[in-house]
């Protein structure tokens, strides 16, 4: 994760921004003004050199959305340029919570990573039997250093509530010069052995899940997958946007 | 002429605040309703600003929905609050607006429709035409809805900057009845169109609200904020 993007980014820097913002995302959309509501429950495992970690500091691995709001490690002022409905730009100050900092320590620990997810989705779910079912989304650089992880991929896309199995999602961030791959519906134009592994592990996308990606201009169809490789940070955006909202709110 | 009879409206959960608006006229021809979205930072203000708009006659231009989001803004003390406040105002308030109001020239209505709130005409107890919508699983696609977010208003004012109302002729009709109502009830009414007289004879609150329990038990209604409101149409004076 420390070499660097085409962007110029490392991708351990693009990786903590991607789930900054989106964690950020998550919780302002269940922000109204007399506060945060609890419409999701949210896991974070992450897995490097330093081995397996469940959860935030002291955290459990699967949180409320209110106890993530409630605890980034700290929040900074930030200005953002903010499209004004014109044509035009215009800059605003924002207070923005971090939780996340880039590390690459070496190593890939992809299968210990995946098992520690798989034990608290399964947890999850038999505590909750009635609700939408997890949706994983797995960000990598696609390297597994510790084995093959197809298998435990398909040990997570068969975690289920009585609402249907869980959703695998990938997306493959890699360090090449490769083209870019959204919801794929083969595993032909994919570059090395490391992304048609994901391509594989990935589920197809529902219906719901397809609507809404088509929604944002993706050109998906009945076999399209929950993968992207080498995606850039709109589309790795708009993934987390289509793959984390539950069939209720899509459909409304 | 049309003119407002009666309306009414229930929340999503008893006790829940209810972001469905509705408003008329001082003389009751024009009337309006508005369905903040849930996900918003207050939906219900800026819903209110729209129905208030629309029955004020104001014309729903790209400059006035601005000034209009820079009023419901000004309600908020931005800097002072906390991250996710501050970020879910940013992100916006979102609501649909239904409106209808008399056209000056003819035996016509004016219908201003953004979103998923939907016009319903019934005449002697038949639906016989609605809009935006014709369809129930139309309720399934993602509406564009006006937002205090002036950049998410941008498809809206693509080819115009104002929002051009459509022209209903009520010619053909022979005393009918305009309902208009919030998308869970416009989701109902479509699945059960035989069922459209049974809102024109709602009478009272206790009435509409035993029908909302009932259905949503039944499965039949979403449960969504609902709201209905019923205008009739009279001959016009000239036309003894």
């Amino acid at each position: 994760m420390a070499e660097g993007m085409a962007t110029g980014k490392s991708k351990a820097d693009f990786v903590a921004d991607v789930m900054n913002k989106t964690i950020y995302t998550l919780v302002t959309n269940c922000t109204k003004s007399d506060g945060v509501r609890n419409y999701f429950d949210v896991g974070i495992v992450t897995y490097g050199g330093g081995g397996t970690r469940a959860g935030l500091a002291g955290g459990k691995a699967i949180s409320s959305i209110v106890d993530l709001a409630s605890n980034p490690t700290r929040v900074e002022d930030r200005t953002r340029h903010e499209d004004d409905g014109a044509g035009g730009v215009f800059e605003r100050r924002v207070k923005f919570p971090v939780w996340f900092d880039p590390t690459a320590s070496g190593g890939t620990p992809m299968c210990a990573g995946l098992t520690t997810a798989a034990e608290a989705i399964g947890e999850w779910c038999d505590a909750h039997p009635n609700s939408y079912p997890p949706t994983i989304i797995h960000v990598t650089d696609g390297e597994s250093t510790n084995g093959d992880p197809s298998n435990v991929g398909n040990v997570l896309r068969q975690l289920s509530t009585s609402d249907g199995e869980c959703l695998l999602f990938n997306i493959h961030v890699s360090g090449d010069s490769s083209e870019p791959t959204t919801f794929p519906s083969s595993e032909g134009g994919l570059p090395n052995a490391y992304a048609r592994t994901l391509y594989l592990m990935s589920s197809l996308m529902p219906d719901h899940i397809r609507r809404l990606a088509g929604e944002k201009g993706y050109a998906v169809g009945d076999g399209s997958r929950g993968f992207m490789f080498n995606a850039d940070p709109r589309h790795i955006a708009d993934f987390f946007d289509i793959g984390t909202r539950p069939r209720l709110t899509a459909d409304r | 002429m049309i003119s407002f009879v009666r309306a009414f409206t229930a929340p999503k959960h008893d006790g829940s605040p209810n972001e469905d608006r509705y408003a008329k006229s001082s003389d009751g021809s024009s009337c309006a309703v508005s369905d903040g979205a849930s996900v918003s930072f207050d939906s219900g203000p800026w819903a209110e600003l729209l129905v208030q708009g629309f029955v004020n006659g104001e014309s729903f231009t790209r400059e006035w929905i601005a000034n209009t989001a820079n009023t419901y803004a000004a309600g908020y003390d931005r800097d002072a609050l906390d991250w996710m406040q501050q970020g879910a105002l940013d992100r916006g308030s979102f609501a649909s607006l239904l409106g209808v109001r008399p056209c000056q020239t003819s035996n016509s209505i004016e219908v201003l429709a953004i979103g998923d709130s939907m016009l319903a005409i019934v005449d002697a107890g038949e639906l016989l035409h609605t809009q935006p919508y014709t369809r129930p699983e139309e309720f399934d696609a993602s509406p564009q809805l006006l937002s205090t977010s002036a950049a998410q208003n941008e498809p809206i004012f693509q080819d115009f900057e104002v929002i051009r109302p459509d022209l209903i002729d009520l010619s053909p009709y022979g005393s009918p009845c305009l309902l208009l109502v919030t998308d869970a009830l416009g989701h109902w009414l479509l699945s059960h169109p035989k069922r459209a007289h049974e809102l024109t004879a709602k009478q009272s609150d206790e009435e509409f609200q035993e029908f909302v329990v009932t259905e949503r038990h039944a499965g039949r209604l979403r449960r969504d904020d609902t709201t209905l409101l019923i205008m009739d149409c009279h001959a016009p004076s000239n036309r003894h």
